[in-house]
């Protein structure tokens, strides 16, 4: 059985949550619509903590047990005239409601385990082109049985 | 009814008439031990031979929980005696809540002491059950490993649904009898809970009581559990199971039922 990831961010960008677009690894944009309000895989250091434990004995048929961390982006607001600070309240009500939509999940296809873990950095977030958002940085803890 | 690994988030410990699964933190190790004899060996030999004794060690272990902060809820299991057994039933569910057919470890065993303690503002507790067990199941199913027949869940009407193929069973009828548990949680009136088997096939038409393994007609206004065994040793019990209520009285009864399936006769 080969890992999942892929599987799992399709599941990811599955999820529906009001007013947010959840995209897919192979949908990640370089300057968002700033129209609306984005969460997608995040470019430069999308996947850490990797490790991976067998669980029984045999090479490639063992069983095993990989967990890592994914870590997305959100960009809730570009910043600019008319959207400082007043547009950061429902920049975190869409947050709350992606952290809930996760919560709410009975299970992910392709995980074992998925939950929030972390919001490392929360405020001002660059897109791929560098604009300015009002936004944050998701981190899912991700565990897959292989085998 | 899944098969694979799991986790353990995904068990579920039913002690007596509570359901445990909110308040256990972890519950081990399932002592399964079966004494071991060695033959006399002469000293050329180089191996050594050993067979299996009829002894059988047969524990849950430990269970660790916490209590809840209505008064009168888990902290009932303070109240069950040394001097008697209790019934537990710790359903494994395979990736999800557990479901008929998932593997299940069933016993009757005394608690042997219970202890709760003040911790960082729960009060948590410790429960140790005893490596003894009915001889007589011991002697006659030598196991505590079987399959979940009926999840937790109320029901308002007899089954006329398919059951589930024992993995236990391996595709054939067994002829080793086995022994089913329950444990009641609400319920409003009279009623018999059966556990049903079919040899042929997997339909409604084909299913039909297992010999012994009934509540028989019990009020379950009350909370009830219980362990009862087919009527003897070496009943027949065909490879499809299913759970069956009859309502008397009662109009829901929520329950959870599971059964053993002999595999050898000891």
């Amino acid at each position: 059985m080969a890992l999942a990831l892929l599987t799992i961010t399709n599941s990811i960008a599955a999820i529906s949550v009001t007013n947010v677009t959840i995209l897919d690894a192979d949908q990640i944009p370089l300057e968002p619509d700033s129209r609306a309000s984005y969460l997608f895989p995040k470019p430069n250091g999308f996947l850490t903590g990797f490790s991976l434990t067998r669980n029984s004995q045999g090479q490639r048929t063992a069983l095993m047990t990989v967990e890592y961390d994914l870590h997305y982006t959100f960009c809730g607001f570009r910043i600019g005239k008319g959207r400082m600070l007043e547009i950061y309240a429902e920049m975190v009500t869409r947050v709350m409601a992606i952290i809930d939509a996760a919560l709410a999940l009975d299970g992910l296809t392709g995980a074992v385990e998925f939950d929030p873990q972390d919001i490392p950095d929360f405020g001002v977030i660059n897109d791929p082109a560098g604009n300015a958002w009002h936004g944050c940085e998701i981190t899912f803890h991700i565990m897959e049985f292989v085998n | 009814m899944a098969t694979g690994r799991t986790l353990g988030r995904y068990g579920r410990l039913y002690l007596n008439t509570l359901d445990m699964g909110s308040y256990t933190t972890s519950i081990g190790p399932f002592t399964h031990e079966f004494e071991v004899i060695p033959f006399e060996t002469p000293m050329v030999d180089e191996v050594r031979g050993y067979m299996l004794g009829r002894a059988i060690t047969i524990s849950p272990g430990k269970v660790n929980g916490v209590l809840h902060a209505r008064s009168g809820d888990v902290p009932m299991v303070a109240q069950y005696p040394a001097s008697t057994n209790s019934i537990l039933t710790y359903a494994v569910g395979i990736r999800a809540a557990p479901a008929a057919g998932d593997p299940v470890f069933c016993t009757a065993a005394p608690m042997l002491n219970y202890l709760a303690t003040e911790s960082g503002g729960a009060v948590t507790f410790t429960a140790d059950f005893a490596d003894t067990w009915r001889q007589t199941y011991v002697g006659k199913y030598g196991t505590p490993w079987g399959a979940l027949v009926h999840a937790y869940a109320a029901r308002t009407a007899a089954n006329s649904s398919a059951g589930f193929d024992d993995p236990l069973a391996s595709g054939a009828t067994t002829n080793f009898g086995g022994y089913m548990t329950y444990h009641t949680f609400t319920g409003d009136g009279t009623a018999t809970i059966t556990v049903q088997h079919s040899t042929t096939t997997n339909e409604n038409a084909s299913f039909g009581d297992l010999g012994g393994c009934t509540t028989g007609e019990l009020d379950f206004s009350t909370n009830r559990t219980g362990i009862v065994e087919t009527t003897t040793a070496t009943t027949a019990v065909g490879r499809y199971l299913r759970w069956q209520i009859a309502l008397n009285s009662a109009n829901t009864v929520t329950f959870v039922l599971s059964f053993v399936r002999g595999l050898r006769a000891y």
